[in-house]
């Protein structure tokens, strides 16, 4: 099979699997780092993360299987179009800006765990709070299922047995890993990961584009090359690549921003400046990690034409073939940059597990299904969530090996958006009301998953959550504007 | 409304929205890319530092928090 890198030797896989077990450690040390027995603790690290552990958390959250392997093959099909990549990826530290800083100021004043926590607190709408919180689970859990199948696709090519049972092998086996340290540990065990693997990261990025130039030259050679072979991957936008382009901005820059991980580590850091500062630095980080795998697909599509839609999600690991077979350095820059691959997805894949695990618990079991639950008993079936969880998203990317990461990628987006005006409009508009912004999340829900299913995912270059959210904003202001005023709706949006 | 102004023209600056009225844009490189790409990535960067310096000051509050 082409996207098989050349199998790993018995010291190799020796060094991915000391990675792994750090892992495991890692877990065990925040389960012995643990302060109390709560919620807060259990799923925040009792609100304490410093600066540089925040920071990496977050990039290490942010940039997952999707910006490896879903970009560079993305990138190969399109060309420099892909360049949107860089500003979606920046547009989510701007969209931050206009809700993190009150939110984050509330969520000290009210002890916030989850997402749906600070929709209770402004809106008080129990049903809003419910309905928010399944949107995200189902958006999220789309992206966990893509972070398994993106874990099985990198394991694939790593052993001599047959690709199918690598796939299955590897979906299984680091699962299990990311269950197992993250119900020791918790936040702490997820963020303490997170900071190795974004450290890890880093240095994938800057192993893969040394290599990458190493192994094929500088980049004006291979768009000389694509300049004879393939003139449309240089080519600047037309009037519909540009709606894409802007939709592209807009649904994830704002979606992005919404993810209930990256919420949580709103809530999570020490204190405003250290969030600020975070943020500060993050912003810079697409301009360095997602242009190395715009790099990437550009040279793939050079010197490496003719893959099949399918192959172009696996051309990192046909390039590390590429690399492995040149030198005992290439065979170990790729070892690095494979643990680097591994970082990203079991990063991701941690914090919406964990994320998933909380919301599951506090939105619903606790407030619909057992209102008497101690503290104890929650993070019970918290543990027990998150394990049901990954068993189904490994049945889940087992059966649906094969689909392509930018897909998943759209569908969930689509769903994140709707929930904007809640996150960012709440937050400054004191007369948007509770019932207003359900029915205007389900108009927009129901818009973008209609036209999805109907083939539309996006309509004239426009994606289908972006229909949704102008329906969803409509409804939201026109029926709070009609509505009268509620009392408890007064001074609800920003801090006291 | 400063802020959003700015915003506003590094997005029309970084959204390559006029190139398709500039004949033979794809063919001129600068770095060996394409240079409708560079002025891209470029206006990004300046997305980048403005969003920097906007967070450069404290959050409301801020002052009053424990180092």
């Amino acid at each position: 099979m082409i996207g098989q890198m050349a199998p790993l030797n018995t010291m190799e896989i020796g060094f991915v699997g000391f990675y792994l077990g750090v892992l495991l450690l890692i877990g065990l040390a925040g389960w012995r780092s643990r302060k109390a027995n709560t919620l807060q603790d259990f799923y925040l690290g009792g609100n304490s993360t410093g600066l540089w552990v925040l920071l990496l958390t977050l990039y290490a959250t942010q940039y997952s299987g999707n910006t490896l392997f879903g970009f560079t093959g993305k990138t190969y099909r399109v060309g420099f179009s892909w360049s949107v990549s860089i500003q979606f990826m920046t547009a989510i530290v701007v969209v931050y800006l206009t809700f993190a800083p009150r939110l984050f100021a509330l969520s000290r004043q009210h002890c916030f765990i989850t997402p749906a926590d600070y929709l209770q607190h402004r809106f008080k709408t129990p049903a809003l709070s419910l309905t928010a919180s399944l949107v995200m689970i189902l958006a999220i859990g789309n992206f966990l299922l893509a972070q398994m199948m993106a874990m099985g696709k990198a394991v694939e090519g790593l052993f001599e047995a047959d690709p199918w049972w690598a796939y299955f092998s590897g979906v299984v086996f680091l699962a299990a890993i990311i269950v197992i340290y993250e119900t020791l540990g918790g936040f702490r065990a997820v963020a303490w990961t997170d900071a190795i693997q974004g450290s890890i990261l880093m240095l994938g990025f800057g192993a893969l584009i040394m290599l990458i130039f190493q192994r094929f030259g500088a980049i004006d050679k291979a768009t000389a090359l694509l300049a004879k072979s393939a003139p449309s991957t240089l080519q600047a936008p037309d009037a519909a690549g540009v709606r894409e382009w802007i939709s592209y901005l807009l649904i994830v820059g704002i979606g992005g921003a919404l993810y209930p991980q990256a919420v949580q580590r709103i809530y999570c850091a020490r204190n405003a400046r250290t969030l600020r500062l975070s943020l500060m630095i993050m912003v810079f980080l697409p301009l360095i990690t997602t242009s190395v795998s715009l790099v990437a697909g550009i040279m793939g599509r050079a010197y490496l034409p003719g893959l099949s839609l399918e192959q172009t999600d696996s051309l990192l690991t046909i390039m590390c073939r590429e690399v492995q077979q040149q030198s005992l350095l290439g065979r170990w820059v790729v070892v690095v940059l494979f643990a680097a691959i591994l970082a990203a997805i079991m990063s991701t894949a941690d914090s919406i597990l964990l994320s998933i695990s909380s919301m599951l618990t506090k939105d619903v079991y606790a407030p619909w299904i057992r209102q008497d639950a101690s503290e104890a008993d929650l993070m019970k079936v918290g543990k027990i969530c998150a394990w049901l969880f990954i068993t189904a998203g490994a049945a889940g990317a087992i059966l649906l090996r094969g689909t392509t990461l930018v897909t998943l990628l759209d569908r969930k987006l689509d769903l994140l958006i709707q929930l904007s005006p809640a996150f960012i409009l709440g937050l400054w508009w004191n007369r948007l009301q509770g019932n207003a912004v359900l029915a205007g999340l389900l108009v927009g829900i129901t818009i973008s998953l209609t036209l999805a299913f109907m083939g539309y995912g996006k309509l004239y270059g426009i994606h289908a959550g972006i229909y949704g959210l102008t329906g969803n904003l409509g409804v939201a202001v026109v029926w709070s504007f009609l509505a009268t005023p509620r009392e408890r709706d007064v001074n609800q949006t920003g801090v006291d | 409304m400063k802020n959003l102004f700015i915003y506003l023209v590094l997005l029309v600056i970084s959204v390559p929205w006029y190139w398709m009225f500039i004949p033979d844009a794809s063919s001129t490189m600068i770095l060996g890319v394409p240079s409708w790409v560079v002025v891209s990535v470029t206006g990004s960067a300046c997305v980048s530092v403005h969003t920097a310096l906007i967070l450069r000051r404290p959050w409301p509050g801020e002052e009053g928090e424990a180092r």
